[in-house]
């Protein structure tokens, strides 16, 4: 799965906040979400087209953190997101 | 208190296909001089409110300044915004958020691909960014749609989105024909108006929020209470000219002059609150007069168009033939059965 790239589904439209936080909008559901900083930086690994994993290892030197908990958030919040149709695979 | 509409600025970063092109031409905003004046001398003529239009008015180059002059002055105000700019400004709103009673999205169709017809692409987007941002920060907010031959089908998908997204109400306008909007058949007739008007008056009852309709809607009563009939709003354009509503104002090809009262950088506010009141006295009196004798078509009971035409804006349509609202004779069929026409609403400011 962190070879895997994902991007974000066409119909949410993101907006970034203060504070580091992301809102995001489902135009089909118009259901609103939030993602928190750590969950801001993998969203924009994914709009820059990174693999997983190359997001994974941007938070592990960003946040300090060692490469299990990187990985596991990383895959949470991407099993999260596409469960709620906030992700697709990329091609 | 009353209010008073400000046109901060006529610049606007979009090109909207029913907006009055004379009006949005980017040639200026608002003098500081103008907006002090304005503050020093509106609460001792009863005005305590100030609601921004423009063009854009978060793209005045001194809006930061002027909401801080506006609290320090202690009025509230509102605004009205495309959203483009929203994600800029916000933090100034909440730093002020005492003073601030909430903003209205421009939002002229439920579905995407009808808004950036409209307003240019990507534009829906961006509402949808701005109303996030109100989402998450509490801010108040609500959705503006005029009323259009391209989006007068989506009245219900409207309401629902405006539900779905935590707006506090959805208001309806009609759209004030112009040459430009003649030219794209984005203007209803008179009979497809009340069509419009008529489901609108039903969802009102049985929709999730607040739904109103701006006036201008079709009213049994020949004297329609607006609110600057009412001397309760007055418009204030981004040269300084203070003028009798902000739907006239700037009018496209129109008489300029039948509505002005005056610029605030000649003469002082109170005198321009004096001139409105004796024009209002004269244009409800002939008003009244003209019901009296019969004179007044079924046309006449839309508000505005009675206002565009006595006040002489709408000589050009004599270029359009074929327009519906170019026939005096315009025979439409009123339904009485709407126990939900309200016949007095809240003022719009909005296009």
């Amino acid at each position: 799965m962190l070879d895997q790239k994902f991007r974000p589904h066409p119909q949410v439209v993101d907006t970034k906040l203060d504070e580091g936080e992301v809102a995001l909008l489902h135009l089909e559901s118009k259901i609103y979400y939030s993602l928190n900083l750590t969950g801001e930086r993998i969203w924009q690994g994914l709009k820059e087209g990174l693999t997983l994993r190359d997001i994974s290892q941007r938070l592990q030197t960003e946040f300090a953190v060692n490469a299990d908990t990187a990985d596991s958030s990383v895959a949470e919040l991407i099993n999260e997101l596409s469960q709620q149709k906030l992700v697709q695979i990329a091609d | 208190m009353a209010r008073i509409v400000v046109e901060l600025t006529n610049r606007c970063n979009l090109r909207c296909g029913h907006c009055f092109v004379g009006r949005h031409a980017g040639t200026g905003d608002l003098p500081l001089a103008i907006i002090e004046k304005l503050l020093r001398e509106g609460k001792s003529s009863g005005f305590d409110h100030l609601a921004f239009t423009g063009g854009e008015p978060t793209l005045h180059d001194r809006f930061e300044q002027i909401i801080r002059q506006i609290a320090k002055a202690d009025y509230t105000f509102s605004l009205v915004s495309n959203g483009t700019n929203f994600p800029r400004v916000y933090p100034v709103l909440l730093r002020y958020s005492r003073w601030f009673k909430g903003v209205t999205f421009s939002l002229d169709g439920a579905r995407e691909e009808t808004h950036n017809r409209l307003r240019g692409k990507g534009s829906y987007r961006q509402v949808m960014r701005a109303a996030s941002i109100c989402v998450f920060k509490d801010i108040p907010f609500t959705l503006n749609m005029v009323l259009t031959a391209e989006n007068r089908s989506e009245v219900r998908e409207m309401v629902e989105l405006g539900a779905s997204l935590g707006s506090r109400a959805v208001r309806f306008g009609h759209l004030m024909p112009t040459p430009e909007t003649a030219m794209r058949g984005l203007d209803l007739s008179p009979q497809e108006r009340l069509e419009v008007e008529a489901e609108i008056w039903r969802f009102k009852e049985s929709a999730p929020i607040l739904v109103a309709m701006a006036p201008g809607y079709f009213s049994e009563s020949a004297l329609f209470p607006c609110a600057p009939l009412e001397l309760q709003e007055l418009n204030l354009d981004y040269r300084g000219n203070v003028t009798l509503c902000c739907h006239l104002s700037g009018y496209s090809g129109a008489n300029n002059d039948a509505d002005f009262m005056g610029n605030l950088s000649e003469i002082s506010f109170a005198e321009a609150v004096n001139r409105s009141r004796r024009m209002v006295g004269t244009y409800l009196a002939q008003k009244e007069e003209r019901a009296a004798r019969g004179e007044f078509g079924q046309l006449d009971h839309f508000p505005c168009w009675y206002c565009l035409k006595h006040l002489d804006k709408v000589s050009w349509l004599q270029n359009f033939p074929n327009h519906p609202w170019g026939d005096q004779t315009n025979s439409i069929a009123v339904r009485n059965n709407d126990d939900a026409r309200p016949e007095v609403s809240t003022s719009s400011s909005s296009r």
